[in-house]
């Protein structure tokens, strides 16, 4: 009989490190996740690169690219790394026997999360970090300017993967979850200002745009980029977004169902 | 084809094993009934199952034993009624109790990227204890590396055997636990089970199974049939009262088997299909059934003392 004294964690601890190893080891995950971004930076820094950006703000249209894609990496994780797979997850019954085994549903909650959120901070570090540093046209900032931008980013990642779990526990099917991240996410990345110009669209829609909470975000993340927004101001939107990150969570949680 | 056989005067009936009374019942369902969109419907006034018995769920496709699993661990919702386990309903199933239960299901599984070892680590982090021999025996060290999602159906079955048995559970479920092992990993899953039943205190559990063996370990059989509960008996008075208690097989031309017929003990009970005549009795039909295979051209003979497979086999007779 192999006897174990039971350590408080170990279980979402073992979930972190599985549901870490099965994103990184999942195409679709990494090209979304990884190699689209960093594709798409290389693109359009190549066509449209070397002028200021869209946003004002006395960055370069890198710099602008960098945060918007940052944001867009955010967004597309949050829906087709999280929201779909757990759904899917759910619908295979893969997640059925783990509900009788003797942990509760954030044993494996704060697993799947956390792996999420791991995965985004170490990429958004690299990758802000890499073409902020080798990109000809980009802006070089402090390291605390850095950290602020990437922990305003990780509570908007935390508010976003809260609104994904709550979408799961309405959605049943793969089909919906995939076809919902669609709905969601393809407007969002083409509408939000995240790498192609708001300010090119008709005022009319521009004026709807501005309004939208993507658009809004990515706005304050460059703010903070260009040291024109500083914590002070930055941080009660992190508390609201970090705090209704984890209320969702919880709820989400209480109320999600091992099984289809 | 079957010769109607009469059924046990036993049907739904709580039965006392003498292990445990009403008041420790397992699983207690009250009026219970659920519709299912496709216009069947599952009725049960009264079911107890009692702690320390092992019961065997049986019946014929579509007879309901899914949906009566489905509502026991609370995937369905009845319409009405109610189910409790362990006294409240469905209390079993909290954090705690979960300590105490060992589950395995048909088409579920894990993650397929998820390794096999880090799912016993897991499980391993959430039990006081885990039983290594149980692992062993059911043949985990050796896939202990691979992704779940590259396992076979066979071995897919050993690693959720192995989840819902390794922490020496006092209450199991399973459904169809050896529907895809291989005859070595079947007999291993009963030797599993009978040294459980030896060394847990109370080894609680109710099997749907169609392998013989398996139903062979139980001490109740409770069968379904469209919906309702045919018979809930000790499983040898089942036997007993449904078969008596031998049986003999005579394969061979129809007049043979005609003639045969005529010629048994009176009281056997005959079952007759193509070229093969059935007999179901008591001990005299032994000896009577010896004497005709021997003065009888037959194609094929067999004596045995009834048991659990009959049942399986009456059930798959329709």
């Amino acid at each position: 009989m192999a006897d174990a004294t039971l350590r408080p964690g170990a279980v979402p601890l073992r979930f972190l490190k599985m549901e870490t190893l099965s994103y990184l080891s999942a195409p679709a995950a990494v090209f979304w996740t990884f190699v689209y971004p960093i594709a798409l930076f290389f693109i359009l820094n190549t066509i449209f690169g070397g002028g200021e950006s869209p946003s004002g703000m006395g960055l370069t249209y890198t710099d602008y690219l960098i945060t918007g894609l940052a944001v867009m990496t955010i967004l597309s994780t949050a829906l087709f790394g999280f929201a779909a797979v757990l759904v899917d997850m759910r619908a295979q019954q893969n997640l059925r026997i783990l509900g009788f085994m003797p942990f509760g549903k954030f044993g494996f909650y704060i697993g799947f999360v956390g792996s999420r959120m791991l995965i985004l901070a170490v990429f958004l570090t690299a990758f802000m970090t890499g073409f902020g540093a080798l990109a000809p046209d980009a802006t070089t900032i402090g390291a605390a300017r850095m950290v602020l931008v990437l922990a305003y980013l990780m509570c908007g990642a935390m508010a976003l993967i809260g609104v994904s779990l709550v979408l799961t526990t309405f959605i049943t099917k793969t089909a919906t979850a995939q076809a919902l991240a669609n709905i969601i996410n393809i407007p969002a990345i083409f509408l939000s200002d995240l790498f192609l110009p708001a300010i090119l669209f008709p005022v009319p829609l521009f004026t709807i745009i501005s309004h939208g909470p993507f658009y809004l975000f990515v706005n304050q993340v460059r703010s903070l980029f260009a040291g024109q927004t500083h914590l002070t101001d930055a941080f009660p939107a992190m508390v609201v977004m970090l705090v209704s990150g984890v209320a969702l969570t919880l709820w989400a949680g209480r109320r999600a169902k091992w099984h289809a | 084809m079957n010769i109607a056989i009469a059924q046990p005067d036993i049907e739904a009936a709580e039965v006392d094993t003498g292990r445990a009374s009403r008041d420790q019942s397992w699983i207690t369902c009250e009026d219970v009934s659920y519709r299912a969109g496709d216009g069947f419907d599952l009725v049960i006034p009264h079911l107890a199952l009692l702690a320390g018995g092992k019961t065997a769920l049986v019946g014929g496709n579509g007879s309901g034993k899914t949906t009566l699993l489905k509502l026991l661990l609370g995937d369905l919702t009845a319409d009405s009624g109610t189910i409790a386990l362990q006294g409240a309903a469905r209390g079993l199933f909290d954090v705690a109790g979960r300590q105490a239960l060992g589950v395995q299901l048909q088409d579920t599984g894990f993650n397929p990227v998820y390794r096999v070892r880090d799912i016993f680590a897991v499980n391993a982090a959430c039990r006081p204890f885990v039983d290594p021999v149980i692992l062993e025996l059911m043949g985990i060290p050796e896939i202990s590396r691979r992704r779940f999602g590259a396992l076979s159906s066979g071995q897919k079955q050993r690693v959720q055997l192995a989840l819902a048995l390794a922490h020496h559970p006092e209450f199991a479920v399973f459904d169809e636990p050896t529907s895809n092992l291989d005859p070595a990993y079947e007999a291993a899953f009963v030797e599993l089970l009978n040294r459980l039943s030896q060394e847990v205190s109370g080894f609680t559990a109710l099997y749907i199974s169609h392998a013989a063996k398996v139903v062979e370990t139980c001490d109740q059989v409770l069968i379904l049939a469209r919906g309702r509960v045919e018979t809930h008996a000790a499983l040898q008075d089942v036997v007993r009262q449904t078969f008596g208690s031998r049986a003999a097989l005579f394969e061979a031309a129809p007049e043979v088997l005609s003639s045969i017929a005529a010629s048994l003990p009176q009281g056997c009970v005959l079952q007759r299909g193509p070229g093969r005549l059935r007999a179901f009795g008591e001990a005299a039909l032994t000896d009577a059934a010896l004497s005709l295979a021997q003065t009888h051209p037959l194609t094929r003979f067999s004596s045995w003392k009834t048991c659990a497979a009959d049942i399986l086999e009456d059930l798959n007779n329709g």
